[in-house]
């Protein structure tokens, strides 16, 4: 999906009544057109009953089979339900179901017939099909540490948006058409039968999305009104947003600190290392600005149903405020067996055999046992265009590291911007020195969330950050050498370190 | 991967030219033959917020010796260049020319890829011969730069 059919300017000025009734002949032509095909395939098998031959029998019956094969997959389902993720039963988690079931009965929304929990910063609420588009049930989807992250309150407050968004269902005629574009955009993406790669079929898609996206944008923003005066507003806007920053950091999380160490062979305690990558300080300027640019950002993505947070911070504004006592609780107190439940996410999101061989580590180990063994095999990479580069003598390289520099483009699959380069270049030098430091006592440290550090008894570098400010002029030759020599590593040849 | 990722990818396909993902990264290679020369291409996304970029490639390093000369001859064929520029590595006389969008949050289309794309190889073929004369030596990069742009 790449561009609108009807430009937005065209959608915009279109009356809500008139899309309406746009969007309710374009789901009509849709059934039209898999009625006619099968009105069409039912009448040849008729005339082949009718011929009163009996050895057409059995083509007729063929052609009744297609004829429903052809309704039944061009019937749209709602959603399916392979989540990873492990599913909670009301016996084993009965004080979380017990608030579901409140927040519910307090919107007047059916309860969420089940609950998974997933190693996730999200929470939304989906609807599953059981066999057919008729039979539904909604599933709460709840993120693991978007529970750690939230008070009680907020995860209320979010449970009451979501479950609100789906208010809708209620609604026979609203109901249809939302699960009817589910469906057409999801398969327009997959494309999983043959005819759905048909133009036609992609045009109808993306037609249908620039008329549903705006009304399902403003459902999404009376749920919220809905939720908020039931949660209050205050509690709600905390709660997107935080839900928001919440989201960007795991992303960072997974990427920089939890995977390389699941690939190097670990388990680290996830949430206690999720906790205190939030609490360091780089992370949390990080945060507040994702916060403030998702909450200033007045533009939605194309085709993108949910509203941006600007928009649904100003809708919930002043509806009601409450109380807001979570200030320093968790949601986890909604769970019960916390670890064991940890441990069952690893499993469901990575293979329970796999799991079984990681060895569990702490975080403060991290550096010796997963980061350095990283760069050491970078550094091998690289050697020999350090080779007779001394530490004292790392000014004057960075003023030309020409031989890194060309080793650096080589090995990269993809052209690179200088500023790219110049990155690079810095980062395989400070691995370098990392490694050299260690090898002269210096001990390596890798806080969460924070720059990589070295220790040797009261001393402490930055070795990334030294040679930032190296690179830029910050630190002088004379400031360097002196530095190198006390450090221990002045004579230290950088392409000889593996 | 960003927005512009899947539109460059469909882009390419529309246009019917090959090309091959790198690494599982938002990048795509493919060949390009154009009037005067064959040139490897790369078309990039980067960053969250949605850049483009588009790098045509001279399939050679401009030798050392040769590197003044060519300096101004980028010089000269880049003033007045409304998309995109040449540049060159002087450390290795990788040369390239280079084009970029920075769509910020804005949608990306097939027409605004085009237009960078065809920006260019179209500059990249115009002024090849060129390149290959400075290198050659056979002309001085002002005459070779007045010869292109008079045509």
């Amino acid at each position: 999906m790449s561009s609108h059919l009807l430009p937005e300017k065209l959608v915009n000025r279109l009356t809500p009544q008139r899309r309406r009734w746009l969007i309710l002949a374009l789901v009509g032509l849709y059934w039209g057109a898999i009625y006619l095909i099968f009105a069409a395939v039912f009448l040849v098998a008729f005339f082949q009953i009718g011929s009163g031959q009996p050895e057409n029998w059995a083509k007729a019956a063929i052609l009744i089979l297609a004829g429903g094969a052809i309704l039944w997959i061009g019937m749209p389902m709602p959603g399916s339900t392979a989540i990873t993720g492990a599913y909670l039963p009301p016996a084993q988690q009965p004080t979380l179901h017990q608030v579901v079931t409140q927040v519910a009965s307090g919107l007047k929304e059916p309860v969420p017939g089940k609950i998974v929990l997933v190693l996730d910063a999200d929470l939304y609420v989906t609807e599953s099909s059981l066999f057919s588009p008729w039979l539904t049930q909604r599933n709460l989807i709840i993120g693991l540490l978007l529970m750690q992250t939230l008070g009680p309150q907020h995860i209320q407050a979010l449970i009451a948006a979501e479950l609100s968004a789906l208010s809708y269902s209620q609604d026979r005629v609203r109901a249809w058409i939302y699960r009817h574009w589910r469906w057409v955009m999801f398969e327009s993406r997959h494309q999983r039968l043959l005819w759905q790669r048909l133009t036609l079929f992609r045009w109808y898609g993306r037609l249908l999305a620039s008329l549903v996206a705006p009304l399902i944008r403003a459902h999404q923003l009376e749920a919220d009104q809905r939720a908020a005066s039931w949660a209050g507003s205050n509690i709600l806007a905390t709660a997107l947003r935080s839900r928001s920053g919440t989201m960007a950091a795991y992303r960072a999380f997974l990427e920089h600190e939890f995977l390389p160490v699941v690939n190097a062979g670990f388990k680290p305690p996830i949430l206690e290392g999720f906790a205190r990558f939030l609490n360091s300080e780089m992370v949390q300027g990080a945060v507040q600005q994702v916060i403030f640019s998702e909450s200033n950002r007045n533009q939605p993505a194309l085709f993108e149903p949910v509203p941006p947070l600007g928009w649904r911070l100003q809708g919930i504004q002043g509806i009601a405020e409450k109380m807001d006592d979570d200030a320093s609780g968790s949601a986890l107190r909604f769970l019960t067996n916390v670890q064991v439940l940890e441990s069952d996410l690893l499993r469901q999101m990575f293979k329970p055999k796999v799991v079984k061989e990681w060895k569990p580590i702490d975080w403060e180990q991290t550096g010796v046992k997963v980061f350095l063994p990283i760069w050491q095999r970078t550094l091998k990479n690289y050697a020999a265009t350090l080779n007779g580069v001394l530490a004292e003598d790392l000014a004057e390289f960075l003023f030309s590291p020409d031989r890194l520099w060309v080793e650096v483009k080589r090995m990269s699959p993809i052209p690179l911007t200088k500023q790219e380069l110049r990155e690079s270049v810095l980062r395989v030098t400070a691995i370098a020195l990392t490694i050299a430091l260690v090898r002269n006592g210096w001990q390596v440290e890798v806080p969460l969330g924070q720059a990589i550090s070295l220790r040797r008894g009261e001393e402490m570098v930055r070795p990334f950050e030294l040679l930032t400010n190296l690179a830029a002029g910050k630190i002088d030759s004379f400031s360097w050498r002196r530095f190198t020599r006390q450090a221990g590593i002045a004579s230290c040849d950088l392409g000889r370190l593996i | 991967m960003g927005a512009v990722f899947p539109v460059m990818k469909k882009y390419f396909r529309q246009q019917g030219w090959q090309t091959e993902r790198i690494d599982k990264r938002p990048a795509l290679r493919m060949q390009y033959q154009g009037k005067s020369g064959e040139f490897t291409c790369y078309a990039i996304e980067r960053g969250e917020t949605g850049q483009f970029i588009f790098y045509v490639m001279y399939p050679r390093p401009v030798p050392s010796d040769k590197r003044k000369a060519m300096t101004e001859f980028i010089t000269r064929a880049n003033y007045g260049l409304v998309v995109g520029n040449f540049e060159m590595d002087l450390i290795d006389g990788e040369l390239r020319y280079k084009a970029s969008l920075d769509l910020e949050g804005e949608t990306p289309t097939l027409g605004l890829i085009h237009r960078v794309v065809s920006a260019c190889v179209g500059t990249m073929d115009r002024y090849y011969p060129g390149i290959e004369k400075v290198i050659s030596d056979r002309l001085s990069p002002a005459d070779v730069i007045a010869d292109i742009e008079k045509s």
